[in-house]
């Protein structure tokens, strides 16, 4: 099987070529809020790579969020589409178990804005506390290792390698049944920009 | 817009036929056509409601008879007749016809231009073919080897509505689907950019599937896509502008990115030719201009609004009168009851410019003072006062436009050319122009339009890359 990885939720750019349990070709740089203008030629430059032909792919995974609104819905995008037309299956994982790469007792952060962070609990491949949006200061680290915005309680950033991640946790990529019904998991409801 | 004869414009066609034929065929004639021949099919152009041109085409296996085709008398030498010939060519292409053919009096030398710079060809001479013992020609032309015309896939997504539509270059139009967000938005009382972002993702895969299925096609028949660079709000256009990548990145086409408001002037060719130099007024909930119009790749903005666009001045002063956003289709409605009765001032400003605030403070104050006098509000009354003056004010800097800058078509567009009112105005002030009033179906966003657009950038060969930002705050001059 030949997936297209992308994740585009948060301060990287990611695209990687995975066949089987091989990675082929990957792309992963700092890309904060210029994601939408690199993307495709990152994909570009990952199918050359890996000298594949852009078509010839089984399925498409992609990160769901939480994230940057705009960030998740540039892979979601992509991936609703190509899986519609080419079609082919789409994968979700989220973002934060993603990160978190089926480490042990692992604690994954995200900015959330306001003095929140986006919080995920993982313990290899069990989720120990599921995705939430929470106050920094309700935060309950104890002995869990954090990765992801480790700077915001005291410790230092660390979003581990992220083409690696999507192969760790290839296992617990979640299949979409009805590609017209995926939405993000934006964490945070639309409700709070009604004025 | 061109489309299959139905029996509610029949009398219009048959008015034109005994105008156009010696031998006119009858009503009953025609009905039977519409109603059991298979092998035929008889389309007609609608403008304004009008039919202006039909013309019947007759399939017999690889052949196709054109059997007639005729343009009203008054709508003659406009393009029409080109128009309905370009449209047959193309039906009969589609349908599998290898040749056309045709008959045509030896003296009518108009028809015989028409359909020489078609590429039909005289192939033999019937003598004495009519009843006054004219001669006739038959004329061939070949539907083999001939490129078919390109199709461009576009999508629209600038603000609330997601849309997806296909088209060729004849102006065949394949499919439009069109969603629109606007119930949601009208719960609170506008656009919120966010939750507008939001249904866009959720829209996007389904209303390019959709178009794509019903034109019939695959995106290997599709020779460049495109989509809504600009202006608009920034998350929304960039869910429309993934869209567009994804497809023309995995499927190696072209990419165009149009301006919306070009979508609003262009999708107006699905009506009838436009003839340049043109003037385009382009009112809208976010845009109020005047725009010179040279020819179909130069734009020229010289008027435009120094503070709230028109459709903005509509929905706030619906919200001050308590009346549901969208506030343009709520005012026209309840003007059209009112009388005069409430003194607006008129906007003063200079030359081509527009300004819409002041008044929209007038009727604000004035709705305070009669609430502090006690007064009840006659809502059909203001609307009435509100809407005369906004509505004379753009026809009159449209005149004074056309008179600085003289051309040949005007035409409105964006959501606000769905008001009736604007519409009586311009036909009582611009019957010396050739006027374009788009159908209200063309009036909100869709995709059909940036697809018009697109034709004309994939014409010029004006393509843009990945790395394409959007530009929420584009000027159509750009």
């Amino acid at each position: 099987m030949l997936t297209l990885c992308i994740d585009t939720a948060y301060k990287y750019l990611t695209c990687v070529l995975i066949k089987d349990d091989q990675i082929l070709s990957s792309y992963s740089e700092e890309c904060f809020k210029k994601q939408s203008e690199e993307v495709f030629s990152a994909l570009d430059a990952v199918f050359k790579k890996a000298n594949v032909s852009k078509r010839s792919i089984d399925s498409i995974c992609i990160t769901k969020g939480p994230g940057s609104y705009t960030g998740v819905r540039i892979a979601m995008s992509i991936a609703k589409v190509i899986g519609e037309t080419l079609p082919c299956d789409v994968y979700t994982i989220s973002t934060l178990r993603l990160y978190a790469a089926g480490r042990e007792n692992c604690m994954v952060l995200m900015d959330a804005r306001a003095d929140r962070v986006y919080c995920g609990i993982y313990d290899k491949d069990e989720v120990l506390s599921k995705d939430q949006a929470i106050a920094i200061k309700d935060l309950d680290i104890r002995d869990h290792q954090i990765v992801g915005d480790g700077a915001l309680v005291g410790k230092t950033n660390d979003y581990g390698d992220i083409p690696e991640a999507f192969l760790k946790t290839k296992k617990m990529w979640e299949k979409v049944d009805t590609i017209s019904y995926l939405t993000p998991e934006y964490l945070k409801e639309s409700e709070s920009y009604y004025r | 817009m061109i489309e299959l004869l139905k029996e509610e414009d029949l009398d219009q066609v048959l008015e034109i036929e005994s105008d156009s034929f010696a031998n006119p065929w009858s009503k009953k004639n025609f009905l039977s056509e519409i109603a059991n021949n298979d092998l035929s099919e008889i389309y007609v152009d609608i403008v304004d409601g009008k039919v202006v041109a039909y013309g019947d085409l007759w399939y017999m296996f690889e052949n196709c008879d054109l059997t007639k085709i005729a343009v009203r008398r008054s709508e003659r030498k406009k393009g029409y007749g080109r128009k309905m010939m370009k449209h047959l060519i193309a039906a009969a292409r589609r349908r599998g016809c290898e040749f056309m053919h045709l008959e045509v009096n030896v003296n009518n030398k108009e028809a015989l231009g028409l359909y020489e710079s078609d590429g039909f060809e005289v192939v033999r001479t019937r003598k004495r073919y009519y009843e006054n013992g004219d001669d006739a020609y038959d004329m061939i032309r070949s539907l083999l080897g001939e490129k078919e015309p390109r199709k461009v896939l576009a999508i629209e997504s600038s603000c609330d509505e997601t849309a997806c539509a296909i088209i060729d270059e004849d102006l065949n139009v394949l499919s439009s689907v069109v969603t629109s967000q606007i119930d949601v938005h009208a719960r609170f009382g506008g656009v919120i950019p966010e939750v507008a972002s939001r249904m866009h993702v959720e829209q996007i895969s389904t209303i390019i599937k959709e178009a794509i299925d019903k034109a019939q096609v695959s995106m290997d028949d599709i020779d460049a896509v495109a989509y809504t660079i600009g202006p608009g709000l920034i998350g929304s256009l960039h869910v429309g502008a993934i869209g567009a990548k994804s497809l023309a990145f995995f499927y190696d086409k072209p990419l165009i990115g149009v301006h919306h408001l070009k979508g609003h002037i262009f999708i107006n060719e699905l009506i009838k030719p436009l003839q340049y130099p043109m003037m385009a007024l382009v009112v809208s909930g976010g845009h109020t201009e005047l725009v010179y119009i040279e020819n179909d790749q130069s734009f020229k903005i010289i008027g435009t609004t120094l503070d709230d666009a028109i459709g903005e001045a509509y929905d706030k002063v619906a919200r001050v009168m308590k009346e549901a956003y969208p506030g343009g289709p709520v005012i026209d409605r309840l003007a059209k009851g009112g009388k005069p009765h409430y003194q607006l001032p008129t906007p003063k400003v200079d030359g081509l410019n527009f300004s819409f605030s002041g008044l929209k403070n007038a009727v604000l104050q004035l709705v305070k003072k009669e609430e502090n006098a006690g007064n009840e509000i006659n809502k059909e009354d203001l609307a009435y006062a509100f809407q005369e003056v906004a509505l004379n004010t753009l026809v009159k800097k449209t005149k004074i436009a056309v008179e600085q800058y003289p051309c040949k078509s005007v035409v409105i567009a964006g959501g606000v050319a769905a008001n009736s009112r604007l519409r009586q105005l311009m036909s009582e002030n611009f019957s010396d122009h050739d006027l374009i009033l788009p159908p209200l179906k063309y009036c909100t966003d869709n995709a059909l339009m940036i697809a018009c657009a697109a034709l004309h950038y994939l014409k010029a060969g004006k393509f843009v890359g990945f790395d394409a930002s959007s530009m929420p705050s584009m000027s159509i001059e750009d």
